[in-house]
């Protein structure tokens, strides 16, 4: 998944920015499996994502209606189409009889579940349970061109966007401590349009590269993130944004901050790294496979351990793995990876099959990058 | 070796020779005699008991000793080393000799700025005031008191990320915002460092009347100076600062009190044969350095006055300042105080030494460092430091003793309760909490402490009876359960029930009172009515329970105890109901 292909101000592509992209995708993944650096990805990974979209914001010269169409294709459309190919999935299971296999309890009927996927709250079916990322991203980014749009009209506000995307975090925290959801997790779009304006306003005043002396930042970096991930909040989770769990913005922005600038940092030492940089260049050009059906891999894993009898029927029915000894944990986190890198490549070669696991579209003869 | 190598590694010889200095100076508290002394224990037992998060406050609550950051190193270390006390120690000489390390530094810096041509000799005055003069370490030596060189380790980063600001402007948004930030934590720290913007106002002051530089108000001052209003109106409207006159912490701004205070100061800080936590009196032992200091002062404003070289005395004013918060305290005076102060004074010293060497340049300064380098190194074994190291071990030793005699003791059940005796007057390891020496060394935070002048008759069930007596502890009685047949009832309120009555309440039901001979504990004692458990509230010797209607249509009402464990019952009570 991409929001805009990672490219500079010429075009040419920003192969950290894909690295970065990778780094955090397969961290949200560790992260799913229960692993024990759960807390170190936690703190940082989903607004990691965010700040990686309005790094490379593009589309400025799109109008509006434009430019939301354009994130509708890329966002939204795989977002329905994914989750309505697990709701198919899903009936099928139940009409051969395997749902009490894979389901904890009775499972609404598809009419239910396709009402659910476009209500105001859309509910996802389980496996598809990572994908409301999607239109969260969608909001933050059309919320984002209006503050553009809004700022280009005003001359105290030229080319200050990410102030009023500061403005709409605030607000976003607010709602999300006051427990108030508003529909289509528009809350949480509030709070991710403020780290989209920090990665915007990162490139426009070229903070990292200008702006941040390297040692003393990487070095209070590594301090404030170990401390935080591996002392403050190990008790507790720092940040679970479908749950509107937030540390306070005071803890949650440096703490982001400062992971972010080691994530941009490890990417681009990997950047230079040949095969390790391109590796998770590779998963950060193909996120979305990994976000959609990173669910589904860790069910087919524990069918197979099932199958060997080395876990509990019981499993099956979990969307997570369950809590195991030892590097379990790694090996279902390599095995989503796998799976995804094998179904992102494989469906490459069919236009619907890209779509539908890569969010491709295909356009009159020529790929466009989803 | 090469070259540049070698003469890299010369130049950095004198400071590690202070380094050296300095941890000789600190290095007794390394000492297996040292280890938990006064509030070490409630230091400890809220830090461990308490998550970060729940330690942790952006903003302070409380007018004084609101200090997350105190508490959340404490934790950290009690994470690592646990009860081994003797690491803990390390960890502070370590950052001792890294805040000696950065004065060395920011005083460079300073004195650079300020016109010193060479400023690493001076420089290394300043850290070895600030390192090795024993009057002013006493944080080293003190678990609790973490939070001064915590605060001061925070101090330092932040001025000299202030300095790096002015001197590199294309990160000067990056460290404005990093002094900033640091500022911040040496609040969270220590309020002590509260007047440090002020500080840095005396600073570009005194750079704009030598005429360095063309303003002396700049963005980030202004940040730095709005930030510490900002804070200070909160500290003030966050109150709690209601102390009685006679409270060590009852404070008042009256300038002649002030003044008293400054002098007193003065006095514990260059009093060779200062000896205990605070002041002692005017003694002769301290003129010396008083005199010098004062000539240092006049010095200094006569430099200003005629030579409109300010550095000297904006170091003085600042060392001043950093006192600041300290000095309204009427009936406390504590050489702890010192540690942060004592890098201004420093500075202030290396400042006028250098004034001194430029205004006669035929002396010869690496030699006069040298010497007063030593001399500060020598005032640590002189009879008043020597004094209070022994003081302060013995006290550690003293506690030690106690705490032994705590460890043979058998780990108690959760919840329990020490009755101590001959502990309520007078200072013992039961007095901080009281009990938190027992929580931290069971590790349990639901262990209960009492000071009692004698032992409660029928106390509930699990407690530990212990004697007190001149730093030994014997452990007289314990019992873990009380057996439900000796849980005796001994009587019941209202003794007869008189139906209609006004005895009864407006819907129908009857308050209950029952004493009984130990508190039956809620979960481990069930009070049945009539064979039926119901709910009881524990009142002050007696427990109470709301009797339902339906319940007193009977002749007589049975109350009876039972073992909610075993089931067995106690002896039951009637209670006729007429």
């Amino acid at each position: 998944m991409q929001t805009a292909a990672a490219c500079g101000a010429g075009g040419e592509r920003i192969i950290w920015v894909d690295i970065a992209r990778g780094i955090c995708i397969l961290l949200m993944v560790a992260g799913h499996t229960l692993s024990p650096f759960g807390t170190l990805i936690y703190l940082f990974h989903i607004p990691a994502f965010f700040i990686l979209s309005g790094f490379t914001c593009a589309g400025e010269r799109l109008g509006l209606g434009r430019y939301a169409w354009e994130k509708a294709k890329r966002l939204m459309l795989p977002f329905f189409a994914v989750n309505l190919f697990f709701v198919l999935l899903a009936a099928a299971a139940s009409a051969l009889g395997l749902s009490g296999l894979f389901m904890a309890q009775r499972e609404p009927g598809l009419a239910a579940r396709l009402a659910a996927l476009f209500s105001l709250y859309p509910g996802t079916p389980q496996l598809g349970g990572a994908t409301w990322f999607l239109p969260v991203l969608f909001l933050a980014e059309i919320l984002y061109r209006v503050f553009g749009f809004v700022c280009a009209k005003l001359p105290f506000l030229r080319q200050r966007e990410w102030l009023l995307a500061f403005a709409a975090g605030l607000a976003g925290q607010w709602l999300s401590a006051a427990g108030l959801w508003l529909p289509y997790n528009a809350d949480l779009a509030l709070t991710g349009c403020m780290y989209l304006g920090l990665g915007a306003a990162l490139r426009r005043y070229r903070v990292m590269e200008e702006r941040i002396p390297p040692r003393p930042m990487l070095a209070s970096s590594i301090g404030v993130v170990m401390f935080l991930a591996f002392f403050f909040y190990r008790a507790q989770g720092p940040m679970n944004w479908p749950t509107r769990v937030f540390n306070p913005l005071p803890i949650q922005l440096p703490a982001v901050f400062c992971s972010f600038y080691l994530l941009a940092a490890l990417g681009r030492w990997l950047a230079a790294r040949g095969r390790a940089g391109a590796f998770f260049a590779f998963y950060g050009r193909h996120s979305f496979a990994v976000l959609a059906f990173h669910f589904a891999a860790f069910r087919l894993f524990s069918l197979v351990l099932v199958g060997l009898r080395l876990q509990d029927q019981a499993v099956l029915q979990e969307l997570v793995p369950p809590p195991m000894e030892g590097l379990w944990w790694l090996a279902y986190a390599a095995f989503a990876a796998g799976f995804c890198l094998l179904i992102s490549r494989l469906a490459g070669g069919f236009a619907p099959a890209d779509f539908l696991v890569n969010a491709r579209l295909a356009r009159r003869g020529k790929k466009e990058r989803a | 070796m090469s070259a540049p190598r070698a003469k890299s590694l010369a130049a950095r010889l004198p400071l590690l020779g202070v380094l050296a200095l300095s941890f000789f100076a600190v290095s007794w508290t390394l000492s297996p005699a040292n280890g938990l002394v006064f509030d070490d224990y409630t230091s400890i037992s809220m830090a461990r008991f308490t998550s970060y998060p729940e330690l942790f406050s952006l903003w302070p609550a409380a007018y004084y000793n609101d200090r997350p950051l105190r508490l959340m190193l404490v934790k950290f270390l009690d994470e690592l080393f646990g009860l081994q006390f003797i690491p803990y120690h390390y960890v502070f000489v370590a950052l001792h000799l890294l805040n000696v390390a950065l004065v060395y530094r920011l005083a460079e810096r300073l004195l650079a700025q300020f016109g010193a041509q060479k400023p690493a000799p001076f420089a290394l005055l300043a850290a070895a005031v600030f390192g090795v003069w024993p009057n002013s370490l006493m944080a080293i030596a003190w678990i609790a008191a973490t939070a001064d060189f915590l605060c001061c380790l925070f101090v330092l980063l932040a001025a000299l990320c202030y300095l790096r600001a002015k001197d590199e402007p294309r990160y000067r948004a990056f460290y404005t915002i990093a002094s900033l930030l640091l500022y911040y934590l040496s609040l969270r720290s220590k309020e002590m460092s509260l007047p440090f913007a002020a500080i840095l106002l005396v600073y570009e002051l005194a750079l704009w009347l030598q005429k360095k530089q063309r303003r002396f108000m700049s963005g980030p001052l202004a940040v730095h100076l709005a930030f510490m209003l900002a804070y200070a109106a909160s500290v003030f409207v966050a109150g709690g600062s209601g102390f009685a006159p006679d409270n060590p912490y009852y404070q008042s701004f009256s300038p002649l009190l002030l003044l008293r205070n400054a002098v007193r100061y003065l006095f514990i800080y260059f009093d060779l044969s200062h000896s205990s936590f605070g002041f002692e009196g005017y003694k002769p032992a301290a003129l010396p350095g008083i005199a010098l200091f004062g000539l240092a002062v006049l010095f200094s404003l006569w430099l200003g006055l005629r030579k409109r070289r300010w550095g000297a005395f904006a170091a003085f004013a600042s060392a001043a300042g950093a006192m600041v918060t300290v000095l309204p305290m009427v009936n406390m005076q504590h050489r702890l105080y010192f540690y942060l102060p004592s890098v201004f004074i420093g500075l202030f010293f290396a400042a006028v030494f250098c004034e001194l060497a430029s205004l006669r340049p035929g002396l010869s300064p690496k030699k006069w460092i040298t010497a007063a380098v030593l001399l500060l190194f020598c005032a640590n074994a002189l009879g008043g430091n020597t004094a209070f190291k022994a003081a302060w071990l013995a006290q550690a030793l003293a506690e030690r003793r106690e705490w032994e005699a705590l460890r043979r003791l058998a780990p108690p059940e959760p919840e329990t309760t020490y009755y101590v005796e001959g502990a309520s007057e007078g200072y013992s390891i039961f007095f901080y909490g009281p009990g938190n020496a027992l929580r931290i060394l069971f590790n349990d935070a639901s262990l209960e402490t009492e000071l009692v002048e004698s032992f409660p008759e029928y106390p509930p069930a699990p407690y530990v009876l212990l004697r007190y007596n001149a730093g030994t502890i014997r452990q007289m009685a314990r019992r873990d359960s009380i057996p439900i047949g000796e849980n005796v009832i001994l009587s019941v309120w209202p003794e007869r029930i008189v139906r209609g009555s006004e005895q009864f309440n407006a819907d129908g039901t009857l308050f209950l009172g029952i004493e009984t001979r130990y508190a039956p504990q809620p979960g481990k004692v069930n009070l049945l009515l009539d064979g039926q458990a119901l709910p009881f509230v524990q009142g002050e010797g007696f427990v109470s329970v709301t009797v339902p209607p339906q319940m007193l249509e009977d002749g007589a009402l049975t109350v009876a105890l039972q073992d909610a464990v075993s089931g067995e019952m106690g002896e039951a009570y009637s209670v006729p109901v007429e």
